[in-house]
């Protein structure tokens, strides 16, 4: 008796979790707004933001209007979007490859989506181009990486991963080459960006134009995570509760595909929120699916948001997101390992 | 068809502001009073609305910062600039002309062009020229009331002429920016009038090294239509490119009479007689053997990049690659003229052996 | 309900065939085992049975359906399947790894209401895992995570269990409980077809036998009728002992030296 409620605490109740991450969530909205290299006090940021919602006068800075409304705001958007999508496609993964290790770097989605990227800027096909060309690319990677184990006729979570270093190398090779084709004064710069992950120039109308995608893909991932929890337990027994495993994990990955490569057009590539953030929810809430992925977006949001609004303003120039995850993705990660104890044969 | 409708659009406000020069130009002998312009077609295509005065102006691009010094006069006005221009302002002959360019900002600009518009925004710039490709960076300077000005990387002086009117135009100093270019079409019609006669001498056979590691001017480089321009030809001009790698092998294959070394890195014309580069070999070329290596300019800004001094280049390589169908004019003349000119500089002899790295290329 | 197998056969596709002509019928209540030595082909007919594996002759029949046309759900609602015992990569509680047996009965934007929550409660007390309905999957033994898997199973609510070995790597008290407990099915109703290579364990559990030899030859009878020394020793390639114990009041096989 004393055990269960030790185990209970220890897990914390579901919805109450939830409720206080997106109160924390919207806290750091709040404060992330609130800061930044160009001086605004909280109260005129809550004037702005009370003033578009509803209708008072606005600050009479125009520029603190802007400020707050066309700089701030779309990153702060963009970061929760991103952040989420990366752990959420980073846990779905590691649902359906019954794999804890793997994540959207690791499998190479991330820098196939990069090379679509690159290759659609390269032909110059414009936004939506773009975003074909990531996806495309980052969906020739997870078919690549998940078809190497099977040629190979060894279907252990350690194969998988060395498939993925192998597909991510590959991956690279081939940004250099389109490195060393662009144009170094105009396309490389744009190139460039993609690799290093930044959120510096988002604009309204691309977050606009990638979440109607972002979206649906998120939906059908959480209608399906009860599934996805069946397909975690492996494709036999899967198939023997009813499910057809072919078809769901397809849909399962097209979607968490679509998430990296949609967040790969907003952001570039951003290693490490795809991996760490779903271990942390599974500490707080158990395998699950059921809690995990709802948990595992929003501290995906949380974790990203900090993360850029220490890149906008430690400095007054930017720094690249991925130097600041993986300061401290690294190390965190090495902490989950110990704590979980993680069995990795 | 927007695009076609967007393209119908500039070409007719292209040819009102010609008009409107044109115009400009008539009055001015009338009256020296020049009208300033309320509005300007960037060489990103768009229409741009100037503010009504313009005090303070960032500059993204590497090369503007001292192209914008030269057509405004000063860097009075100039608020933020990219932090490698900042490099090359301390590597060329501009701190004698202006000591003060030194004191100019270069937080809010990374060396990759991105712009933290926010800390921009502290400095109250009313407008930033940026690079055409840089359009995320134009919406995001708009919205916070900083016109942004879009310039063109030329690969051609017919381009490079449009940058400098633009800025010309958008700072309201058309009169310095059209001195100016005047310069760069004089200079180029000389050459382009040689050219029957060019054809009748044999052309030099010239690489062009950006640095160390065996980078070279391809076909898409300006380098290479200068020195073409100029009586020689571009060994790597079968290239695509504007710089490439090759190696040696390839170098000794093509085996250049002349030599230029660019201000990329620090390689110098000693450097190659003594075959000082490790797994490297420069002896059996011909620009070595006959000690015609030549460490490129500097004045205000590297010759190398197509700027403010790019008739004097054509000049220097002319003089170098053809000395006897271009003795009509002296090098060393023309850059005290154009310094005169342009910069109200008297140059020394002292300081014309530093642009024209005298001690390096005897 | 009746489930028949008729003349089924699987050969690999180089056409190596594991085994032929394998004909039977099982019904609720009924216990059936398949017998072999290792490496006879137990588990690949099981699967087949199991809808996991697609005979490359005969048919199995659900009610005079074949199989393969009923939709994977309305099987799984009718047959549960219960794998070899292995290491899980997550670590779910017992409970939530026993709430996956409703899956056959989730609807796309379906939660688990109450009715399956006392589905689940009855199936774990019924193999009396309650008490560790809260741990991690990954932490408990071997022999519990066996139950933990039956009572996945009775979730279900099939009308057939079939469990591949199901005393494969348990101990010789958990075997005994793991065998309790699938008789105890059976006179619940379930009908039972379970792959052992243990003949004492299907004299304790009664019913018909199947026995599967190396050269994929299938043949049945009554466990007691048709289990004698001779056939055992011609199968397995050792003596074998088998006598009544009026203790057990059953048979009881052993090893014949």
């Amino acid at each position: 008796m004393l055990k269960n409620i030790s185990l209970k605490e220890k897990r914390l109740n579901f919805s109450a979790l939830l409720v206080l991450l997106v109160v924390i969530l919207g806290a750091l909205v709040i404060v992330s707004l609130c800061m930044g290299r160009f001086p605004i006090s909280i109260p005129e940021v809550i004037q702005v933001l009370a003033a578009s919602i509803f209708p008072l006068p606005q600050v009479g800075d125009a520029n603190v209007e802007s400020v707050v409304l066309t700089l701030r705001f779309p990153r702060v958007v963009a970061a929760i979007l991103v952040g989420g999508s990366l752990a959420l496609s980073g846990a779905v993964y590691q649902g359906v490859f019954q794999n804890p290790l793997v994540s959207p770097d690791l499998l190479g989605v991330s820098s196939g989506a990069c090379v679509g990227a690159a290759i659609a800027i390269l032909i110059g096909i414009g936004t939506f181009g773009i975003q074909i060309g990531a996806f495309a690319g980052g969906i020739l990677a997870v078919a690549l990486t998940t078809t190497a184990p099977k040629l190979i006729k060894n279907s252990s979570n350690m194969m998988l991963v060395m498939s993925g270093i192998i597909v991510g190398g590959l991956m690279s090779s081939i940004m250099g080459i389109i490195k060393y084709i662009a144009d170094p004064e105009t396309e490389l710069a744009e190139i460039t960006y993609w690799q290093m992950g930044s959120i510096a120039k988002v604009l309204p109308k691309s977050i606009l134009m990638v979440a109607p995608a972002m979206i649906v893909a998120i939906v059908i991932i959480m209608v399906l995570r009860w599934k996805i929890n069946v397909l975690s337990l492996g494709e036999t027994e899967a198939r023997s509760l009813g499910i057809n495993v072919k078809t769901t994990r397809r849909i399962v990955i097209i979607c968490a595909t679509l998430l990296t490569a949609s967040s790969v057009c907003i952001s570039g590539t951003i290693g490490w929120v795809g991996l760490v953030v779903p271990h942390l929810g599974r500490l707080m809430v158990g395998p699950n699916n059921m809690k995990l992925l709802p948990v595992s977006f929003v501290l995906g949001g949380i974790f990203l948001l900090i993360i850029d609004t220490i890149a906008r303003t430690i400095t007054s120039a930017e720094l690249p997101l991925s130097i600041l995850t993986g300061l401290i993705g690294a190390p965190f990660y090495f902490y989950l390992l110990k704590k979980e104890r993680m069995n990795l044969s | 068809m927007k695009k076609r409708v967007l393209l119908v659009i500039c070409i007719c406000l292209i040819m009102c502001i010609v008009m409107a020069g044109c115009g400009n130009q008539t009055k001015e002998s009338e009256s020296k009073t020049v009208e300033k312009l309320t509005s300007v077609v960037d060489q990103g295509g768009n229409e741009v609305q100037l503010p009504e005065t313009i005090t303070k102006v960032a500059i993204t691009p590497i090369p503007w910062a001292s192209a914008m010094w030269t057509i405004d006069g000063g860097s009075e006005r100039i608020v933020s600039i990219n932090p490698s221009a900042m490099a090359q302002y301390k590597a060329s002959f501009m701190p004698t002309l202006d000591p003060d360019f030194a004191t100019i900002s270069t937080a809010e600009i990374t060396k990759d062009f991105a712009i933290n518009v926010e800390a921009l925004m502290n400095l109250k710039p009313e407008i930033a020229f940026i690079w055409n490709d840089q359009t995320a960076e134009a919406e995001q300077l708009k919205a916070v009331g900083i016109t942004p000005v879009m310039l063109n990387y030329a690969e051609n002086l017919e381009d490079l002429k449009k940058d400098l009117l633009l800025v010309g135009q958008v700072l309201g100093k058309e009169e310095v920016a059209e001195k100016l270019t005047d310069y760069h079409t004089e200079v180029e019609n000389y050459f382009v009038d040689k050219k029957a006669k060019l054809d009748t001498v044999t052309k030099k056979k010239v690489l062009y090294l950006q640095n160390s590691k065996l980078s070279v001017a391809g076909a898409k480089n300006i380098n290479n239509y200068l020195l073409e321009l100029t009586g020689g030809t571009n060994v790597a001009s079968g290239l695509d490119k504007k710089w490439s790698e090759v190696n040696m092998e390839q170098i000794l294959e093509w085996n250049p009479e002349i030599i230029y070394l660019s201000n990329f890195d620090e390689t110098m014309p000693e450097d190659l007689y003594q075959n000082k580069i490790e797994g490297q070999d420069w002896s059996n070329i011909n620009a070595v053997k006959n000690h015609r290596v030549y460490k490129t300019p500097v004045g205000i800004l590297r010759y190398d990049a197509p700027c403010v001094e790019t008739p004097l280049m054509l000049k220097w390589m002319g003089s170098i690659q053809q000395p006897e169908l271009f003795k009509d004019y002296d090098i060393r003349k023309d850059l005290k003229a154009f310094y005169k000119e342009f910069f109200s500089y008297d140059l020394t002899d002292e300081n014309i052996d530093t642009i024209l790295k005298v001690d390096a290329n005897s | 309900m009746k489930l028949e197998i008729t003349e089924l056969g699987f050969s690999y596709p180089n056409g190596k065939q594991i085994f032929g002509n394998v004909s039977f019928d099982v019904e609720k209540g009924d216990v059936f085992s398949i017998l072999g030595p290792n490496g006879a082909g137990k588990s690949t007919l099981l699967n087949c049975i199991s809808n996991l594996n697609e005979p490359t002759q005969g048919a199995i029949f659900l009610d005079n359906e074949k199989i393969q046309e009923l939709s994977l759900k309305i099987f799984a609602q009718k047959i549960s399947y219960v794998p070899q015992i292995h290491k899980p990569t997550y670590a779910f509680t017992v409970e939530e790894f026993v709430a996956m047996g409703r899956t056959p009965y989730m609807r796309t934007f379906r939660k688990l209401n109450n009715t399956d929550d006392y589905i689940i409660g009855q199936a774990m007390d019924q193999v009396r895992i309650t008490h560790l309905r809260k741990k991690p999957y990954t932490q408990i033994s071997g022999g519990e995570r066996q139950l933990v898997t039956i009572a996945r199973a009775i979730a279900q609510e099939p009308d057939f269990i079939l469990l591949d070995e199901p005393t494969a790597h348990l101990d010789f008290g958990n075997q005994i409980k793991t065998m309790k407990l699938i008789k105890n099915l059976a006179e619940k109703g379930y009908g039972i077809i379970m792959t052992t290579h243990n003949p004492d364990q299907v004299f304790f559990v009664g019913g018909r036998v199947g026995i599967l030899n190396k050269k994929g030859q299938f043949e049945m009878g009554e466990a007691n009728e048709y289990l004698s020394e001779d056939r055992l020793g011609y199968i397995y390639s050792e003596p074998v002992h088998i006598f009544y114990s009026h203790a057990l009041k059953r048979n009881v096989c052993t090893s014949g030296c």
